[in-house]
């Protein structure tokens, strides 16, 4: 039974090194887009930002994300983040760029535009806001 | 018409499948895939009788255990993609009695990477899938994606 659990270790480890793997990919190919990239045309320096990639049939993104943003944007103040919202079914070729692979995506920007972090699936409040707490830090 | 459907419930699911699946793998029991296979099929027969949402209805959610995300959803993808998962155990028991045991069980840990995804990441690919299916006009796949202002 003990080579199964270490099978089953190593799988399990695999995965979740495979998804870190991934995020650490994306969030490395997000940092060199840099702010030049036209999906930030509206970012306004000074100010961090969620870059959030979104669709009309995502259900978490309506149900989960958005409220959570709201509540995010209400807490901080809008004078203290910035949202932008990309529709990855309008924007298949930003999405794809960005290395989004599933919905909702969540990257989020330092005041200078640069993505600090990403989060696949739906990220709550408090880890945003813990992420947000990190660029300050970073700052 | 789109439903509501209780996430909660569907994610009790998916960790019973989990860790019910990733146990059977551990102490080499096919049976375990079995009960999973029936129960997942089951389910999706006739979503009341599921057994880990009835779990989940019964002792999770009235113990304040998990709470309930009922949200207004399609309840058909997630059944087409509970019952794709049956299928696929079904699929790795008959290669397991067929002596192809490393292939029954790769097809064991795919259900539970698929879950797990579901579950840790929120993408459901037999939901995606079935919304595929249902653009492409395939009879039975009826139910469109609900669309909203995001």
């Amino acid at each position: 039974m003990a080579d199964r659990v270490l099978i089953a270790v190593v799988l399990v480890a695999a995965g979740y090194g495979i998804f870190r793997l991934a995020q650490w990919w994306s969030l490395r190919r997000a940092q060199h887009l840099g702010t030049k990239d036209p999906l930030l045309a509206s970012f306004v320096p000074g100010r961090p930002a969620i870059l959030y990639f979104t669709s009309e049939n995502c259900v978490p993104c309506r149900t989960q994300q958005r409220p959570a943003l709201e509540k995010l944007i209400h807490r901080l103040g809008e004078a203290n983040l910035q949202i932008i919202r990309v529709d990855a079914d309008h924007d298949i070729e930003h999405a794809r760029r960005w290395g989004v692979m599933t919905l909702p995506t969540t990257f989020v920007l330092d005041t200078h535009g640069q993505a600090q972090a990403v989060n696949y699936g739906v990220a709550s409040v408090q880890k945003l806001t813990d992420q947000l707490a990190q660029l300050s830090k970073g700052s | 018409m789109p439903t509501k459907v209780d996430h909660s419930a569907l994610r009790t699911n998916q960790a019973f499948i989990i860790g019910l699946l990733v146990l059977g793998f551990i102490i080499s029991t096919p049976a375990l895939v079995a009960l999973v296979a029936a129960v997942m099929l089951v389910g999706t027969a006739f979503p009341q009788a599921g057994l880990f949402k009835r779990f989940y209805q019964h002792v999770l959610k009235p113990y304040g255990i998990v709470k309930p995300d009922v949200i207004e959803d399609n309840a058909e993808p997630h059944l087409f993609a509970q019952g794709l998962g049956g299928v696929f155990l079904i699929i790795a028991l008959l290669a397991m009695a067929t002596g192809l045991s490393t292939i029954g069980w790769g097809l064991v840990w795919m259900v539970i990477g698929l879950a797990a995804l579901n579950l840790f990441v929120g993408f459901c690919a037999g939901c995606f899938i079935y919304y595929q299916l249902s653009a492409r006009g395939v009879p039975g796949f009826t139910v469109q994606p609900i669309h909203s202002n995001r």
